[in-house]
């Protein structure tokens, strides 16, 4: 199975996004870290935010060397997160899929 | 997610965000998705991926997107669409990963009978599910409402 090897969706994110250097990404609803695997590297620092446990821990078991001090799983919803946290944090909000 | 739920979590992500900051979201778009069945010379439409909620989803979450817009949260910078494809080589692999990824998939028996009748040609090399993904760049705008405007 091979999903979107033609890399339609990177490119548009990247389009949109532009350069992502420096910058501190929120992904919301980061799944098993499919998206967040192709972008990550150009990032600061990203905060990926899952509410399924299973899948947090097969992000975080399948995670790149190279990406684990750029990418942080955090195992909670948007709205649990928000409550703990301070606000003006991100540079960079992702929602892919997840409203 | 409920169409209010949406709301909220956009307004929540308002607040995470650095004054000039911006939220890209991508979600499946208005057309309902498509099988088709690859062979050297083209490829062969089979039938479409229906759901079990008929997509209400995906038209919540343009009005979320629409509302915060509206409530002055966000100003939308950008919006578009590009096609997401999935590739299997057989219709039973897609269809273990549709049950594994995406869990209101209706897959009809008329699609089943299509594909069965395409794979049965020579030349059949896969099938492929392509959907129409809209994507949005919204700013957030730093004088938006408080969050106690935000239902």
């Amino acid at each position: 199975m091979r999903t979107d090897p033609e890399e339609n969706e990177i490119h548009a994110l990247r389009t949109l996004a532009g350069p992502l250097a420096g910058k501190r990404v929120l992904e919301v609803g980061s799944g098993d870290g499919r998206l967040t695997w192709r972008y990550a590297a150009e990032a600061g620092h990203v905060t990926a935010l899952e509410p399924e446990a299973e899948r947090v821990e097969r992000a975080r078991r399948d995670c790149p060397a190279a990406l684990q001090p750029i990418v942080e799983f955090v195992n909670l919803g948007i709205e649990e997160y928000a409550a703990s946290v301070h606000t003006d944090r991100f540079d960079l909000a992702i929602l892919a899929w997840s409203l | 997610m409920a169409a209010e739920g949406m709301v909220h979590a956009l307004s929540l992500i308002h607040e995470l965000l650095k004054p000039g900051g911006f939220l890209i979201d991508l979600h499946p778009g208005k057309e309902k998705p498509e099988f088709s069945v690859l062979f050297p010379d083209g490829s062969r439409f089979v039938g479409h991926l229906e759901e079990t909620d008929d997509f209400v989803e995906y038209a919540q979450a343009q009005s979320a997107l629409e509302r915060v817009v509206s409530d002055g949260l966000y100003r939308l910078e950008h919006a578009g669409e590009f096609p997401f494809v999935s590739h299997a080589a057989r219709f039973a692999e897609m269809e273990a990963f549709l049950a594994e990824n995406w869990k209101d998939a209706v897959l009809t028996s008329a699609l089943r009978a299509e594909a069965a009748a395409a794979f049965r040609l020579p030349g059949a090399q896969e099938i492929q599910l392509v959907e129409r993904v809209a994507i949005a760049r919204l700013r957030r705008v730093d004088q938006g409402a408080p969050k106690s405007m935000v239902k």
